[in-house]
């Protein structure tokens, strides 16, 4: 006898999709993806596409994620990324947000009116006490009663967890730990691995070290972005070596210009950055210092600009920082901020520059996932971040890169120039073959593999597979 | 027309982005007011875009807001300005979005926004654009809104009640801690009720219990202002606060030379912080409140440098909230070793190791016993050796942070110097149970045999509490009162598992202090040693006056260095008196001080009667030294350990123990009373202390020690 599917209820801020599941005997997955479409963040991609392989691999899937409204709070919604998701999908929202980015006072304390920052050490605190996570951490039993009521009324065949934030672990742990429901860590960027500065974030002896260690050793797969952080964690691990993979970013092609633009003499050259600005201001500085220095004395730069196009800053300090000044200060010298970019828009951004900026933070650990779509994207690519970089390991086959010179600001302005002097040079044909080299970084291409893995792992699990098929 | 009251405590931080978003307002229809704590001339906005408004100086406040001014935070601070600001109560009430541009303007607007309910309340500017932006999409839903939300919310009228009670409570409170009050039992003793009585709030609380206690240590009651304290924070539910009131405090009365009677409170409190840092996992919090402790429960005024200690009153009491704390627990976790230790092989000498840091005085003989001993190989290995790891083994921080993470890179340092000693040595001989016991007990032993000597100071250290005893297999003392105070002081070292706790009194040849003494020295009365205040010599001038009362003809001989009153106030109070009382008898020629000297015995010549005067003692060589001479000894109870399961009693003949002055001054009559009956006296003492304590008879403790 199939079993069917019972509604999971209505205790939930949104569910999109049915509550009862159709009755096609498909195994269930659930996946605890907070930052899901239609959470304008860049990590909804990797989500949306996840769901989605999952999907077609199969499995009937059920999102867990946060509600709107806490998107709201951060960096707001793209409606647009919803768009792509797969309708058979379900996306089920849980009603938490993050309380430090309210910024309504009515909702404030006395306290929070008057010793903010106190308040902000306090609510940490709050959330450390419950899991080692300064923001989320104070999540753990919602979501740990979430996941399990939701267990309960609509059983799960596998979980799928993404971190951050790593709160879901809890949960995902609680689940195993009462229902033996096996699950697959996307660790993305890692947790024990400091992705800014390298090295360590914490100690296996730590509270964290704690967490992670137990949950890698029951979790059927771990994924990371990148190699480095692969083998950060196959060294850290070496008896989980064997479920540890590499499942990059990638890119989605629907966010890449058909054509390739070539640049137009008669007006200056486009630069332009796409992302959220979350570098030391110091950096930003240097790279606007270069900028400036560039465009002054380089002919090819003459009425160039260079767009700023994302988010900046969160909650109060939304486009209310030192990134705004500064960006305001070079006005002058064709800098311009345009605001976010719904994801549907993406391609056109693309299409309406003659070179990318790519901005990234970090070292050897730090992929991020633009430099995917910059080098798809087939225009000159300016690298400003440290030399010794995941992003170079992704762009060193292009030759439409400038190369990484850290944020040396004499470095950075030759950069400028030798992007401007590549976008009036570069041929149609240079442009074609770098978007051909760039296809194996199609997002499809890196999580369906490792979708299908898990997939086969899991369901050949005997005792899962009677389950199934009883 | 949609109205924005945006709120700033000082000059905008970021100018562009304000005056952009003001060019924004104002295009959009909007009229801006800006309202700032400083001077409005200093806020730059496109011209015509905005109007611009100061609050009213402090001094025009009312008298009451006035004087809240002066202690209140920041935040507060504006709002006392803008609710005496009437033009400002009409803007708010005509705003439809309030905006609070910093954190110092956030309760300001926290405060409008109970009283005009109709309007938006936001912080930031771009939630200011976003809130304007709704309204204008549903005009007539906020027009409903300022319709139904009339008038103030009715917690402000509580609040306002509140507030006035509350600043006639306090003035009643000012008036009722005078003198008069408080110089009575009676009326400390209702301060002290009142301070701990539920619902007074922890800001009234430290601030009642801050003029209380400044009151009652102006009028010379630090203990009742102690009292009071611990009181007022009883019920404090801020622990950051409690913690910081209470250390601040006790530094201050320790830095005026009193002994605070809220240290237990205040390790307790900072205890308390630092468990709740390590279930965050706040190594850094955990450790800097660990370290706070040490010179709150350790602090050498309280413990050497005075006459007393809460310590040796109750040591397991004083220490409890250590123990009882989960970062106490975590600091002497066990972490066990991969094997036990085994005995060396037969076919090669024993190697053995001393491991020191500075002081090997009591070394000596052991060591040289052993160096000539061919079933021994004898390295010697002292931190102090070596120049560039040395500050290691002065970084207590980083050692504490060691134990509680489990791991460091200062660990991983330690490990790197300690090991190729342990990989050589079948026995380790660690000489003071300090700093470099504990580094050494966080590394592994393997099969090593550890062993480690406690005298006396370091049992009321933090060190003890440092130190792995998984890792220990012999903690041996130097004598019973200074074993049975350390088990309680460290009450794990009574549990299974805990290293043995043999007591070997130090090595000491005593044949070289045997020479012959005038017969004038009958009437010298000696102390060898009294640079530490626990030697207590104002006890030797006591029963020196007490003597001379009856016969002048003794007097008092003092060997070695004196008092050092430097180290702090408690110990510069103690020094004070000493000088003045030994300059009185040093002109009566009562005392003869032969100060610092390399022949001591040579110095004992001249003494007849030995003392023992201090508060504590591990063993008291110099006493024994005299003892040896064949002076009289005469020996205090030691008061840190007298009535306890083991004291001065337990290591010397009952006959030799005196409990008061007077005592010793008959016991020293009787003694002395003719030159036949004081030599007699010396020779059994000399006799007693030979057989004993002499090298010849401790060494083969040693022995058994070593080779067991």
């Amino acid at each position: 006898m199939i079993r069917r599917p019972r509604s999971i209820g209505r205790r939930w801020a949104r569910v999109t999709g049915p509550r009862r599941r159709p009755d096609t005997g498909r195994p269930h997955a659930y996946y605890l993806a907070i930052g899901f479409p239609p959470a304008a963040k860049s990590c909804a991609y990797r989500m949306r596409e996840t769901a989605n392989q999952l999907y077609a691999a199969g499995w009937d899937v059920t999102v867990i994620t946060i509600c709107q409204e806490a998107w709201e709070r951060e960096f707001g919604l793209d409606h647009s990324l919803s768009a792509d998701v797969d309708p058979g999908v379900r996306i089920v929202e849980l009603p938490l947000m993050r309380e430090d980015l309210d910024t309504d006072v009515r909702n404030f304390s006395e306290r929070r009116s008057l010793l903010p920052s106190e308040w902000g050490v306090e609510e940490v605190h709050r959330h450390l006490e419950q899991f080692p996570e300064p923001r989320f951490g104070g999540w753990r039993p919602a979501l740990e009663a979430a996941l399990l009521d939701l267990h309960r009324r609509d059983p799960a065949d596998l979980l799928v967890t993404t971190c951050a934030p790593y709160v879901n672990l809890s949960a995902t742990w609680r689940l195993w730990q009462e229902h033996r429901v096996p699950y697959v860590v996307d660790f993305r960027d890692g947790w024990s691995v400091d992705v800014i500065g390298g090295g360590e974030a914490f100690t296996k002896h730590s509270i964290s070290g704690r967490w992670e260690a137990k949950l890698l050793d029951a979790a059927v797969a771990v994924w990371c972005v990148n190699d480095p952080i692969a083998q950060h964690y196959r060294e850290r691990y070496p008896e989980l070596a064997e479920k540890i993979s590499v499942v990059r970013n990638g890119y989605d092609e629907a966010s890449v210009p058909a054509v390739t633009r070539l640049p137009d003499p008669a007006e200056g050259l486009r630069f332009g950055y796409l992302g959220t600005l979350t570098f030391q201001p110091k950096l930003f500085a240097a790279v606007l210092d270069a900028w400036r220095a560039a465009r002054a004395d380089d002919p090819l730069l003459a009425g160039a600009t260079l767009d700023f196009r994302g988010h900046i800053g969160a909650g109060s300090a939304r486009e209310d920082n030192a990134y705004m000044e500064m960006l305001s200060a070079a006005h002058a010298d064709g800098v311009r901020f345009g605001g976010p970019v719904p994801k549907a828009e993406v391609a056109d951004v693309y299409a309406s520059w003659d070179v990318i900026l790519l901005l990234v933070i970090g070292g050897r650990f730090m992929t991020s996932g633009k430099v995917y779509e910059a080098l798809a994207s087939g225009l000159p690519v300016i690298s400003a971040h440290e030399a010794e970089h995941d992003a170079s390991t992704v762009m060193s086959a292009s030759p439409l890169w400038t190369g990484a010179v850290g944020f040396d600001p004499d470095l950075l302005a030759a950069s400028f120039r030798a992007a401007a002097r590549l976008a009036r040079e570069a041929t149609a044909e240079d442009r074609a073959a770098v978007r051909a080299g760039a296809l194996r970084y199609a997002r499809a291409a890196q999580i369906e593999p490792a979708v299908r893995h898990v997939t086969a792992t899991v369901l050949k699990t005997p005792v899962l597979a009677g389950e199934l098929s009883a | 027309m949609t109205e924005v009251l945006i709120v700033t405590n000082w000059i905008p931080g970021r100018p562009t982005v304000l005056a952009d978003t003001v060019q924004q307002l104002h295009d959009s229809g909007v009229r801006v007011t800006i309202v700032s704590g400083c001077d409005p001339e200093k806020i730059s906005v496109p011209e015509g875009t905005a109007t611009l408004h100061g609050l009213p100086a402090v001094k025009s406040l009312p008298r009451d807001d006035r004087a809240e001014y002066k202690r209140a935070v920041k935040g507060r601070k504006l709002w006392l300005r803008a609710r005496a600001d009437r033009k400002l109560r009409r803007l708010a009430g005509a705003a439809d979005v309030l905006v609070a541009l910093d954190a110092n303007a956030l309760h300001t607007v926290w405060q409008l926004s109970r009283r005009y309910r109709a309007s938006d309340a936001v912080v930031g500017l771009a939630p200011a654009l976003a809130a304007v932006a709704r309204r204008a999409e549903n005009p007539s839903r906020y027009a409903r809104r300022r319709v139904v939300r009339r008038g103030p919310s009715p917690v402000v009228a509580v609040a306002a009640v509140r507030e006035r009670a509350d600043r006639l409570v306090d003035k009643v409170a000012r008036r009722g801690s005078g003198r008069r009050v408080l110089g009575r039992p009676g009326g400390r003793r209702a301060w002290e009720l009142l301070l701990d009585a539920p619902g007074l709030g922890d800001t009234r609380r430290i601030r009642w219990g801050e003029q209380i206690t400044e009151r009652l240590l102006a009028m010379g009651l630090p203990d009742a202002a102690g009292a009071a304290r611990i009181a007022a924070t009883r019920r404090l539910h801020a622990r950051a606060t409690k913690a910081e009131w209470l250390r601040e405090a006790a530094t201050a009365e320790l830095e005026a030379g009193r002994i605070p009677v809220f240290l237990r409170e205040a390790a307790a409190a900072e205890l308390d912080l630092a468990d709740k840092a390590l279930a965050r996992d706040d190594l850094t919090e955990a450790t800097r409140s660990v370290s706070r402790i040490i010179p709150l429960l350790f602090n050498r005024a309280v413990h050497f440098d005075s006459l007393e200690s809460p310590s040796a009153k109750d040591p397991a009491g004083f220490l409890a909230p250590l123990h009882r704390s989960k970062a106490g627990q975590a600091l002497v976790a066990p972490r066990g070793r991969r094997t036990p230790a085994v005995a060396p092989p037969g076919d090669r000498p024993h190697r053995l190791l001393f491991l020191t840091r500075a002081n090997e005085y009591f070394l000596g003989d052991i060591r040289e016993r052993y160096d000539a001993d061919p079933r021994f190989e004898v390295r010697r290995f002292s931190l102090l050796d070596d120049e560039e790891r040395e500050p290691l083994s002065r970084q207590t921080g980083k050692l504490v942070r060691h134990l509680l993470a489990g791991n460091s890179e200062y660990g991983d340092q330690v490990r790197e110097w300690f090991a190729p000693h342990i990989e050589w040595a079948d026995t380790i001989f660690v000489d003071w149970c300090l700093g470099h016991a504990a580094m050494l007990t966080t590394v592994d032993p393997g099969s090593t045999r550890i062993i480690v000597r406690l005298h006396s100071y370091e049992a009321f250290t933090v060190f003890p509490h440092l130190i792995d005893m998984s890792r220990v297999d012999d903690l041996v003392f130097v004598s019973e009162p200074l074993r049975e105070f350390t088990l309680d002081v460290a009450p794990r070292l009574r549990e299974p598992g805990a290293p043995r706790t043999p007591v070997i009194t130090n090595a000491v040849k005593l044949d070289r202090y045997r020479r012959p003494k005038a017969d004038e020295a009958r009437f010298n009365l000696g102390l060898v040693g009294l640079s530490a205040i626990a030697k207590d010599p104002l006890w030797a001038f006591e029963v020196l006056r007490e003597l001379r009362r009856r016969d002048d003809r003794y007097k008092l001989v003092l060997i070695g260095k004196e008092i050092d009153g430097s180290p702090n106030a408690t110990a510069a109070a103690y020094h004070r008196r000493f000088a003045a009382e030994l300059e009185k008898l040093e002109g009566q020629g009562a005392v003869r001080r032969v100060g610092q000297t390399d022949d001591v015995p040579a110095a004992l010549t001249d003494v007849g009667v030995i003392l023992s005067t201090s508060v504590r003692e591990s063993f008291h060589l110099g006493l024994i030294e005299g003892a040896a001479s064949g002076a009289v000894p005469v020996v205090r109870d030691w008061p840190f350990f007298a009535g306890g399961k083991a004291s001065a009693r337990s290591i010397f003949p009952s006959d030799w123990i005196v409990t008061t002055p007077q005592a010793a001054a008959d016991r020293i009559m009787a003694q002395t009373a003719t030159d036949e009956s004081w030599r007699k006296a010396g020779e059994a003492a000399a006799a007693h202390a030979m057989i004993t304590w002499d090298w010849s008879v401790t060494q083969a403790e040693y022995d058994r020690l070593l080779l067991s």
